[in-house]
């Protein structure tokens, strides 16, 4: 029975994992992994918004082949469920609010009111109004038209709005019912059914459903090659499959443990935590070499001490490193030291028990460079103090991400064909709808040329403060005279009765009636929230400004990272001093034997961050890299048989099929895991092959 | 004989024509219909309108309108004067039975070989309906706007 133990608990734990539906807690977005702050709050309540869910669309062209090409395709994807033209629909309470707080929403002629005849102004009405082509458009708010006009400039063509010196536009909006990505993917499928080469179409929900699509691709690809090398190791070197298998599951009942954990203590985990997690788990796969190697699944030799101080190293080192803020390590640590301790008690416990008999085969030794080990330690100094002097630290969060380059210039190029004034999106804070229009009108006052959907609201002081205005302007008694001139003319008595009335009450907002008014804003805990467009030059300025919110990544999330990666050198250095304190005291005179399984991979780690942008995982992979090392220097300095050699080799083989691999992933987050692991890796072997230390025999 | 063969093919294929009008116009602030008779030339891409006894011209192209008065010469950007643009993309396309374009602004009903057009989106604001018969000719094109304007255009025969 207990031959089939991995079988039977892997089997329950994947039921258990598709019983709990714990598949659909895993996401494949960044935001998933960031620091969890009002930031990241506020940048979720920002994708909320109508606007994040446009998809627009292009041709390129005038003609009327274009037209009609552009035509059926807009007719094909108005019969996907959930999209629908981007009408925007001036409600009547909207217009009619409008029409009440003209005067105050608009800017006065003060140059034409100031010498402003009303008999004369009422002939040429009338003039103009008999004269006119087809239709006849008054204002009658304004009949002399003593607002300044707004700048409208929209434009059209064969009913569709036109891209200058490009082609037609189009827009189309996502139901507010469509938020998950499963949707976003229904979505974007059967728009690129219609696709023809001469539309283009970009919406933001394409970069999660491109980036997640580009990331399971890859994860897959990694996966795949991992594989293939634990195959390679297995079947070809060891020629032991059942080892192989029962490892395999051991690995994965402890990943499935992990992952369960973590989904019960988070609401959502990042695709990257478990790719990122299993590579860890498979730091185990040394427990179980040393235990196989020293025979301890054939004979019963009893406890194994070194293994138990390798993992209690390790798993110490997660412990210090998991009070980190920062969400993503926070989940790793968690989930690497639930599933090493599940790998551990099977490894430690179950194997011996089921026993697995090594079968014989010689490594090609190597006996020819033998380099003493107080150069290695004495280069790898040297080369650290050098290394440390040149790194440059990169806290731009979007970099850990998949650079969908394509989507990009897709996005700029709309970005660039719609704005003519290069902008940028900002989101606004208030505690109250007044301060919110406030804050918004300040902004107006800084950088005319911004603009947000609250443009057409009134902040109480504003209201005011116009008030006073028109109270000295001559209005008043334009309409006086209008009231008095009109009884004369052709006009209807009561035609222009609400002409130049600017005696309103002081505005007050509703949240709901905003909402009618289709005013951008969201209620965020006790307060609200919208967003404004503003001048891309005047944006570092408006970030220094408290009440508002940078929505791009790097900027929300600099001083987040900054923070958070000055807590990892901390923990991480903490954590180091626990090391060397263990081995000095585990290894004694053997010390530096033991140390340079740290310091060299170190050494060479830091010799390459030296030339690139270093990130927060790089770091965080260097300190992982130094608790694998930890391992094999506690059994390196306490046995240094064949065995031991055979042992670390082998685990150093799977820690690159686990870690290692990832250097082949496109994305740079999983990339700059893979290279850390790979040099750290490649430096251990360095010294298992290359190391002079008493009664070695070097291995290959 | 071959050259007046070309003149003809040139006068069937190309897209110049044009009609005499009469509009009537009812103006809610005088509470008065205003008569006046004139001609829409239609080109491609170009319409011009004239009004019997005025020197005004009228000429919409590319978005422009531009209006002629003697050596007076003004020029008007359509795009921001969306209701005025509006006009004369009615007239060209119910002229050139451009469904296709109506749609894109209207909402279509037919009841008995009369045309209703009732605005999509924004242009509610300016627009209340808009009503057509066109058999050969236009019956009649009603455009009632949210001020309170009524403006009928009727084809006249030649």
């Amino acid at each position: 029975m207990i031959k089939y133990f991995n079988y039977i608990i892997f089997s329950l734990l994947l039921i258990i994992f598709f019983v709990l539906n714990i598949n659909h807690k895993i996401s494949t977005n960044i935001q998933s992994i960031l620091p969890e702050s009002q930031n990241k709050e506020l940048l979720q309540e920002f994708l909320t918004f109508e606007s994040n869910k446009k998809i627009l669309v292009s041709i390129k062209g005038f003609d009327k082949k274009s037209l009609d090409e552009l035509r059926d395709f807009e007719n094909n994807i108005l019969k996907i469920e959930g999209i629908k033209r981007d009408n925007k629909i001036t409600t009547a309470s909207y217009k009619n609010y409008q029409d009440k707080y003209y005067f105050y929403l608009n800017e006065l002629n003060s140059e034409k009111i100031n010498n402003f005849d009303v008999k004369e102004g009422l002939n040429n009405l009338y003039d103009s109004i008999i004269n006119s082509f087809i239709t006849v458009d008054i204002n009658k708010n304004d009949p002399f038209e003593l607002i300044k006009k707004e700048n409208i400039d929209i434009n059209i063509k064969n009913g569709k709005f036109v891209l200058k010196d490009y082609g037609y536009i189009s827009l189309f909006t996502l139901d507010k019912s469509i938020n998950s990505l499963h949707e976003y993917e229904r979505i974007y499928d059967e728009i690129k059914k219609y696709e023809t080469n001469n539309i283009d179409t970009f919406s933001s929900i394409y970069y999660f459903v491109e980036n997640s699509r580009y990331i399971k691709n890859d994860v897959n690809k990694i996966v795949f090659i991992a594989f293939t090398l634990l195959i390679i190791l297995y079947f070809v070197i060891l020629r032991n499959i059942s080892l192989l298998s029962n490892t395999l599951l051991s690995l994965g009942s402890s990943s499935i443990v992990a992952t369960i954990f973590l989904t019960f203590l988070y609401s959502e985990v990042s695709l990257f935590v478990l790719v990122f997690g299993l590579s860890i788990s498979t730091i185990a796969i040394d427990y179980m070499f040393h235990h196989y190697f020293h025979k301890n699944y054939e004979t019963n030799r009893g406890f194994n001490r070194e293994v138990f101080l390798g993992f209690f190293t390790t798993f110490s080192a997660f412990f210090i490193l998991s009070f980190s803020d920062f969400l993503f390590i926070e989940q790793i640590t968690r989930f690497a030291m639930v599933s090493l301790l599940c790998s551990y008690i099977i490894f430690a416990f179950v194997y011996p028990k089921i026993s697995f008999k090594q079968k014989d085969f010689n490594l090609f030794a190597q006996n020819k460079i033998s380099i003493k080990k107080f150069y290695f330690f004495t280069i790898s100094i040297l080369v650290l103090v050098f290394s440390l002097q040149n790194i440059n630290l990169d806290f731009d969060i979007k970099s850990l991400d998949y650079n969908n380059k394509s989507l990009k210039e897709k996005e700029e190029f709309f970005k660039t064909k719609f704005n003519k004034n290069r902008q940028k999106t900002v989101l606004i804070k208030a505690s109250n709808i007044n301060e919110l229009i406030l804050f918004n009108e300040k902004i107006k006052e800084l950088d005319p040329l911004s603009n947000s959907s609250l443009d057409k609201l009134l902040s109480k002081e504003i209201f005011e403060k116009t008030y006073k205005n028109l109270e000295k302007s001559s209005l008043k008694e334009i309409k006086n005279s209008l009231d008095k001139e009109i009884i004369n003319t052709a006009f209807k008595k009561d035609s222009f009765i609400n002409a130049y009335s600017y005696e309103v009450n002081k505005p007050s907002y509703s949240y709901d009636q905003l909402k009618e008014f289709g005013i951008a804003i969201k209620r965020y805990k006790n307060e609200y929230i919208s967003y404004i467009n503003v001048s891309e030059d005047k944006y570092k300025s408006f970030l220094e400004e408290d009440f508002i919110y940078s929505l791009s990544l790097k900027t929300l999330f600099e001083k987040n990272l900054q923070k958070e990666l000055e807590k990892i050198i901390i923990l991480g250095l903490s954590s180091l001093v626990f090391i060397t304190l263990i081995i000095i005291f585990i290894t004694k005179n053997k010390m530096i034997q033991a140390l340079n399984f740290l310091i060299f991979p170190s050494a060479l780690i830091f010799l390459y961050l030296s030339f690139i942008p270093v990130n927060i995982l790089h770091i965080f992979m260097f300190f992982i890299i130094l608790s694998i090392g930890i391992d094999y220097a506690i059994y390196s300095s306490k046995d240094n048989s064949k065995e031991t050699n055979k042992a670390i080799i082998f685990s150093a083989i799977s820690s690159f099929a686990g870690f290692g691999v990832l250097i082949f992933s496109d994305i740079n987050s999983l990339f700059s895991i893979g290279s850390v692991a790979t040099i750290g890796i490649f430096a251990i072997l360095i010294l298992i092959f290359f190391q002079k230390v008493a009664n070695a025999t070097k291995s290959l | 004989m071959f050259r007046f063969l070309i003149i003809c093919v040139f006068f069937i294929f190309s897209d110049a024509s044009s009609i005499n009008f009469q509009e009537e116009k009812y103006i809610e602030v005088i509470d008065n219909t205003v008569f006046k008779k004139g001609i829409l030339d239609f080109k491609e891409n170009e319409i011009t309108l004239k009004y019997k006894n005025s020197n005004r011209i009228l000429i919409y192209k590319d978005d422009n309108l531009t209006i002629q008065n003697g050596e007076d010469i003004q020029i008007i950007d359509l795009n921001k004067q969306i209701a005025l643009k509006m006009v004369f993309l009615l007239i060209e396309s119910i002229h050139t039975n451009d469904l296709k374009t109506l749609e894109e602004y209207f909402d279509i009903y037919e009841k008995k070989k009369v045309i209703t057009l009732e605005p999509k989106s924004s242009l509610k604001s300016y627009i209340t309906y808009v009503e057509y018969k066109k058999d050969k000719k236009l019956d009649f094109l009603t455009i009632k706007m949210t001020n309170g304007n009524i403006t009928t255009i009727r084809e006249l025969n030649d």
